[in-house]
């Protein structure tokens, strides 16, 4: 089972080439080029993972961040930061991101990333439901 | 050079007066008072010398006036005394007479000569060195006195004898022919007292008879001036009047006078009218000395303590400047730090995409029997797409490269010509959108088309920009944060205003707020030498900058540059 992806950057063509690759591996991915868009989609479908560039105008990945926690807790977040911006990165995986990526990014990274943030996702999930069974 | 050599010449004028206005005001300060001190003293002085030389003279004044009582009253207490013993026959006779003086004479060295005169007023008998028996003083006034008093001793005359003498007459006995003894004392003898008692320096004596005519007198030598007698104040009885006479000329002196001779003469002492004041004199030269070399050596002294203070300043002056400068150039370097990495973000993005669409292509290529694979007859297709994407950010990552360069090249300080709305747009491209991005802040362009290119130093004038945005973000970083970046064209200048809507300015800060090292953020954020700097940056352009605005209401800071073209530095 491969998780559901949502990238989120304001760059259209990165969004373009990233989700393309991602397809590729057969990843499930959608895109958005900004983060009210992207706190619009986390409601309306149920994404594993959101990728979610750091610098955004309107809406920014921090921002975003904390909304899409607040609305839907058990989806992982990886930050995608330009090296201007790994404070904000880490200021994100203070807020409860999974983990940061640097941007350009080596795919095989990110999907490493990807991968584990998903096995994280489902465990938390699973342990939730355990406690709500019992 | 020229420009410098200018300011080098005011500051060294600057200096210059500096020196000269410490050296007068510390001349002044020393001198002003010194002229009150010395004057006071001297005042002092002058009142302590001319009460020590009144009392002088009117010591000398008493002295001589008892030294000539005396000698007088021993005189008629003499002939007294002679005219009680002997009985008039005995003294009558010539022969008798000439006995007595010549037992007299060497006693009395004073007495030129003596006679018996009977009541008719003729010498009966006479003793002394000139033909005088026989003579006949009937009509004279001390025969006429002594006739009536029984005593009288005449003023000074010159009489038959043509000399100056002095006559005593006493009446020898009551009876029926009373006869009179009557002697002559030589002014010899007074010229001898009038100098007794001298004190200091010698001092000129007269002798006057009521009517103020002169009897005696005594001038010491030397050309001095003798009293005009009509100036002599006449005393009260047994007093010491003290008063100012003129000698003839109308030279001013300080008397002594007192009554003599039963107040019938005056005795006048006058003072020497330099000897006076040739001790004040002196003390006025020592004064006037002193005083001439406290000046000069407080003219000196202060000429040198100021050329030591104004250097010292001069130094301080430097050091400051060089600080300045420093501090200039730091704040050059930040603003260029904060470009390069708005510019090194801005390389990014285009990197970041072709290295997706790189590996994308790469990847097409790899055959791999996949479901999310891209299908061979698309394959083509997306190559070439993915291909021109490169190439178009690569040339977008060249773009900003140069731009770069531009920049660095712009850090000299150099006067050109720039369009203001394309330095703006470009700055606020590469460095407004990171910082706005990152701090949630809004920039808001409003330029104004009609703006024609302005002659200015676009690197400077790119710091100064930064360092207002810089500021505005940071007063606004809280939400709905908005900084407003306009320009303006006005008739003879450019404005170019950076607003934000953040806190504003509290009252009081206005008036600082371009203070170097004035500051309202907290510590170690900022160095209150941003703004100071811009101020430094915009006034050597030719053109102002200030600041309008309220407390909670945001800030506008608007830089003016002139429209005509700055003069070059050559």
């Amino acid at each position: 089972m491969k998780p559901k992806i949502l990238i989120v950057d304001d760059e259209e063509k990165f969004l373009t080439y990233l989700s393309k690759r991602l397809k590729m591996r057969e990843y499930d991915v959608a895109t958005s080029l900004s983060g009210e868009d992207a706190l619009e989609k986390v409601r309306q479908h149920n994404f594993d993972i959101v990728i979610l560039d750091v610098l955004m105008p309107g809406i920014d990945g921090i921002e975003a961040l904390r909304e899409i926690k607040k609305a839907k807790p058990f989806i992982e977040v990886i930050m995608l930061t330009g090296h201007a911006s790994v404070e904000a990165g880490v200021e994100g995986m203070r807020l409860g991101a999974y983990d940061y990526v640097m941007k350009p990014c080596e795919a095989e990274e990110l999907i490493s990333k990807i991968n584990k943030a998903y096995e994280r996702k489902v465990e938390m999930e699973e342990q939730s439901l355990g406690r709500g069974a019992r | 050079m020229k420009l410098w050599n200018n300011f080098i010449k005011f500051k060294l004028d600057y200096y210059q007066k500096l020196k000269w206005n410490i050296v007068i005001s510390i001349v002044l300060v020393v001198t002003i008072p010194l002229p009150i001190v010395t004057g006071t003293l001297y005042s002092y002085y002058r009142t302590y010398v001319r009460s020590t030389v009144i009392s002088n003279l009117k010591g000398v004044v008493a002295k001589r006036c008892a030294a000539i009582e005396l000698f007088l009253d021993e005189r008629v207490a003499f002939l007294k005394t002679l005219s009680q013993t002997k009985d008039i026959s005995e003294l009558g006779m010539q022969k008798n007479l000439e006995y007595i003086f010549s037992i007299v004479k060497p006693q009395f060295g004073s007495f030129v000569d003596m006679g018996l005169i009977n009541q008719d007023g003729m010498q009966s008998a006479y003793v002394g060195p000139y033909p005088l028996l026989g003579k006949n003083y009937q009509d004279t006034t001390w025969f006429q006195e002594a006739r009536k008093k029984g005593l009288y001793i005449s003023d000074i005359f010159l009489g038959y004898r043509q000399v100056p003498h002095l006559a005593i007459a006493v009446e020898v006995a009551k009876g029926a022919s009373p006869r009179y003894l009557r002697a002559t004392i030589n002014t010899d003898t007074f010229q001898k007292l009038l100098q007794s008692g001298q004190m200091g320096p010698p001092r000129d004596a007269y002798i006057v008879n009521r009517s103020r005519q002169i009897q005696i007198l005594q001038v010491y030598a030397g050309n001095r001036e003798v009293i005009d007698p009509e100036s002599i104040a006449l005393p009260e009885h047994n007093d010491i009047l003290i008063s100012e006479a003129r000698t003839i000329h109308g030279q001013k002196i300080l008397t002594a006078s007192t009554w003599l001779n039963q107040d019938r003469w005056v005795l006048v002492v006058a003072e020497d009218p330099t000897s006076e004041f040739i001790s004040l004199f002196h003390a006025r030269r020592v004064a006037l000395i002193l005083f001439a070399i406290i000046i000069l050596s407080m003219g000196a002294l202060s000429y040198y303590g100021a050329q030591w203070i104004v250097r010292k300043i001069q130094q301080a002056d430097i050091e400051k400047d060089m600080v300045q400068e420093q501090l200039m150039q730091t704040n050059k370097l930040v603003s260029l730090g904060k470009m390069a990495a708005g510019l090194a973000h801005e390389i990014n993005n285009p990197l970041a995409i072709i290295n997706e669409s790189a590996n994308y292509a790469k990847e097409i290529m790899q055959v791999r029997p996949a479901k999310g694979d891209v299908p061979p007859e698309n394959r083509q297709r997306e190559l070439n797409t993915a291909l021109d994407d490169i190439i178009e950010e690569a040339f977008k990552a060249k773009d900003i490269t140069q731009r770069l360069l531009g920049f660095a090249r712009k850090v000299e300080a150099k006067i050109e010509e720039v369009d203001i709305n394309k330095l703006l747009s470009d700055l606020l491209k590469y460095y407004g959108r990171v910082i706005t991005k990152a701090g949630n802040v809004r920039i808001v362009e409003n330029f104004d088309p009609g703006l024609t290119t302005i002659r200015t130093d676009p690197s400077q004038l790119q710091q100064v920009i930064i360092n207002l945005i810089d500021n505005a973000i940071y007063f606004t970083s809280k939400e709905g944060g908005e900084v407003g970046v306009v320009t303006e064209k006005l008739d003879s200048s450019v404005n170019i205003s950076v607003s934000d809507n953040g806190p504003g300015l509290k009252p009081g800060v206005k008036q600082r707020i371009f203070d170097p090292f004035f500051t309202t953020k907290p510590v170690g954020k900022g160095t209150g030498l941003g703004l100071a700097i811009c101020y430094g940056i915009v006034k050597k352009l030719g053109g102002d900058i200030f600041v309008e605005s309220e407390e909670d209401k945001g800030a506008i800071f608007t830089v003016q540059l002139p429209l005509s073209p700055l003069k070059e530095e050559d």
